[in-house]
């Protein structure tokens, strides 16, 4: 592992640490503040699946296109419609390595890449009879990880990027609702692909899941 | 003055202004003989230089002919640029290698400039002067161009060693080198002497070619004759080199060449020359590598050539390199014997000449000579040191080296009818043919067993991730013989040297994936085949990646 790598490593584990302690204190008191100070806030948490489509067609041709990320998002009621989502998503994709600029069929090494999102944005939120709306973005923290076994390697880093998220919600119950979201996200990164250009580990992605609200639902 | 005159005084000034500068210019097609000093003040830009045409590669200088641009140019940015002669065309110069006490002995005789110490430019009209040089000095004729290149930055090629390292003495060579027999020698320099004359021109010279072209063939060596002309006296003569050949195994576009020039002089040529030690002894010496390694195999081509007329400018070199140049081959180098028998001390050196192109070849022949003889060798980078026929190899832009005893030449027999050979020391002779043999058998690669494998082919793509690139080098190759049971594999990021083992067992298939290399780097192969005892063969030609062989 190379120093680089290695620095790429513990500035991933740190900012684990640091969502996780973010994260912690946002579930812990976000349900309580939300609901001493209004009832029209609220806080909310969504576990989702989806299907994604990486923009990047270098990462299309090693990996296929097509991944399914999962999701878990935390939302919290700030003002009247405007929330702040707090989100980690995790995707992991196998493919195989590939030739450039010759016809020689050589047989791929398999390649394993996963990327871990820590996701920071606001969102605004508004009524459509039952359904709730919601239109926002923010900023992400991405840490990928691309292993080539066969060579003995792999590749880790971790990069920012904006994330643009849309959706909505239909109540099930009291504490319980469906979910649906498309979020976008750009992500470059420097990479050795075919043109040896920046490579976008960024997609855009359909989830779809369920959402637990702690205190007042904005929904009526 | 009325104006309508003053108009036309005025065109008048105008159009004499135009035709002084017409004529000031020089016209593209002028060439100009100069001297381009190697060690020059100023920094030039070798673009400057790239396109003259260079003529001679001096010890300090080279004699070139440049165009006025090309002069009027290098006077600009400041070159040390002395012209020799300022209309070169269709004249036919010499180089002459005279001591200074000689010089004044030539001077009547034409157009005569020292360049450097004991290096003069010469040229006449006619070839009447022959007769009258001085016997002692030495002659080259000059080429209308060389293959060499002007750069001032002092250029040393890598010193690259073209053969398997090896830190013991190979068992063959070894061998071969025990069986030079100093009577051989003797017989063959007797016999070369017994011809009375061998100067170009003279039947007895001829004799003395058919006498070696059958030596050669009665040992069953190829051997043919290299037939040319030139002219003497206003007369032209027909003569030839003699060329045996041993027909590489492996390699065999690869050739490896031992010559020495067969033809004498002395200061009665036509009556007396036995030029036992110019150059009987050296063409000896060739006749008895031959005869030593016609018995054994190589991976490369060997040729053993005895040159004529080397004595009138090396017009038999001249002509056999000037062929071998418009045929492309491949001449890995070339060893030259001139003088090689008269030993002025106990214990006399070898002095070997070489250029800086050819220092590795002067390397290999001084670490072949410390494995495999005792005499010992003084190396020398002498470009102006071409009074004998590896000079016209460099012309060309081979390497090659010279062996002689003694540079500059102490002979007191030299050119003279006196040069017999109870004036040659066959110790010396013995251990010089020796080393040359050591030298051009290491060179040329003893065949082991088993044969190295043949076309070898590299063929290199690059290999991605998406963060991660790779060259992967696919090679192949074939062995016709069945012994083999397997292959080693060598790679190397410099050509000829460094080769590294990338396989850990012997590969049993023909083809072999090197993955995980460097993308934007050169990678250099060879392959080894090894026998069921483990035995390995030299390495195969080497191959670039993505170069077909």
């Amino acid at each position: 592992m190379t120093k680089r790598t290695r620095l790429a490593a513990v500035r991933c584990r740190m900012v684990i640490v640091v969502a996780a302690v973010v994260g912690t204190a946002v579930l812990g008191t976000g349900p309580l503040f939300a609901q001493s100070k209004s009832d029209v806030r609220r806080f909310s948490v969504a576990a989702s699946v989806g299907i994604a489509r990486p923009s990047d067609q270098a990462f299309r041709e090693l990996y296929g296109s097509l991944s399914y990320p999962l999701s878990i998002q935390a939302d919290y009621g700030l003002y009247k419609n405007l929330l702040v989502f707090s989100e980690y998503e995790y995707v992991r994709r196998t493919g195989k390595t590939q030739v450039v600029g010759s016809d020689l069929l050589l047989t791929g090494d398999p390649i394993k890449f996963r990327m871990h999102t820590f996701g920071m944005g606001l969102l605004y939120a508004f009524h459509v009879h039952r359904f709730i709306l919601l239109a926002g973005g923010g900023a992400g923290l991405h840490c990928y990880s691309e292993a080539w076994e066969a060579a003995g390697l792999t590749t880790t880093g971790n990069k920012a990027g904006f994330v643009a998220q849309g959706g909505g919600e239909h109540p099930l119950s009291r504490h319980i609702s469906l979910i649906g979201r498309v979020e976008y996200s750009r992500i470059a990164v420097k990479a050795k692909s075919a043109s040896e250009n920046d490579a976008n580990l960024g997609r855009l992605e359909l989830l779809l899941g369920l959402s637990f609200h702690l205190g007042r639902a904005l929904h009526r | 003055m009325r104006p309508q005159s003053h108009s036309i005084l005025k065109r008048i000034i105008l159009l004499s202004l135009v035709l002084f500068a017409f004529s000031a210019v020089p016209r593209s097609s002028d060439r100009i003989l100069v001297k381009i000093d190697k060690n020059q003040r100023v920094n030039i830009d070798e673009s400057v230089v790239q396109d003259v045409t260079v003529i001679q590669e001096l010890d300090s200088c080279w004699i070139a002919e440049v165009s006025s641009e090309q002069y009027a140019t290098l006077q600009q940015v400041g070159a040390t640029c002395e012209i020799l002669d300022p209309l070169p065309a269709a004249k036919v110069y010499y180089l002459l290698l005279a001591a200074s006490d000689q010089i004044h002995a030539i001077e009547p005789l034409g157009h005569l400039t020292v360049i450097e110490d004991q290096a003069c430019l010469f040229w006449t009209e006619g070839e009447d002067f022959w007769d009258l040089l001085p016997a002692q000095i030495q002659v080259k004729r000059l080429p209308e161009r060389t293959a060499q290149r002007i750069t001032f930055a002092t250029e040393k090629q890598e010193p690259v060693v073209r053969l398997q390292e090896e830190t013991l003495p190979n068992a063959k060579v070894l061998q071969m080198v025990g069986e030079v027999a100093k009577s051989n020698l003797s017989a063959y320099i007797q016999d070369l002497q017994n011809f009375q004359t061998r100067r170009a021109a003279t039947t007895s010279l001829e004799a003395a070619g058919t006498y070696v072209y059958d030596f050669f063939r009665a040992r069953g060596i190829s051997a043919e004759y290299d037939p040319f002309t030139f002219s003497y006296q206003g007369i032209t003569y027909a003569t030839r080199n003699i060329v045996g050949s041993i027909q590489g195994k492996t390699v065999p576009e690869q050739i490896v060449i031992i010559g020495a020039h067969y033809d004498s002089t002395s200061d009665q040529p036509f009556t007396l020359a036995p030029g036992a030690d110019d150059n009987a002894s050296g063409s000896a010496a060739v006749m008895e590598i031959a005869r030593i390694m016609s018995n054994y195999s190589f991976d490369y081509t060997v040729r053993f050539i005895c040159f004529s007329a080397e004595e009138l400018g090396l017009l038999g070199s001249r002509h056999y390199t000037q062929e071998d140049a418009r045929k492309g081959e491949t001449i890995l180098g070339m060893i030259d014997l001139d003088m090689i028998g008269y030993a002025a001390k106990v214990n006399e050196d070898l002095d070997l000449i070489a250029n800086n192109p050819s220092e590795w070849l002067a390397n290999l022949f001084v670490s072949c000579t410390g494995t495999y003889t005792t005499v010992s060798v003084l190396k020398a980078i002498r470009p102006a040191a071409a009074g004998s026929d590896h000079s016209s190899f460099w012309d060309q832009g081979y390497s090659a080296v010279m062996g002689i005893e003694a540079y500059p030449l102490v002979n007191p027999y030299y050119h003279r009818t006196t040069d017999t050979l109870a004036t040659l020391n066959m110790d010396f002779a013995a251990s010089v043919t020796q080393a040359a043999l050591a030298t051009a058998a290491t060179l040329a690669r003893p065949v082991s067993t088993p044969l190295s494998p043949t076309n070898v082919a590299a063929h290199s793509v690059i290999v991605r991730s998406l963060f991660s690139r790779f060259k992967t080098v696919l090679l192949s190759w074939k062995s016709t013989d069945p012994t083999v049971i397997g292959f080693n594999l060598y790679r190397s990021t410099t050509p000829y040297v460094n080769f590294q083992r990338i396989n850990s067992a012997p590969v049993k298939t023909s083809d072999y994936t090197d993955r995980f290399l460097e993308p934007n780097r050169s990678y250099y192969y060879v392959v080894t085949a090894v026998d069921g005892q483990g035995r390995e063969s030299n390495y195969s030609n080497e191959v670039r990646d993505d170069q077909k062989n």
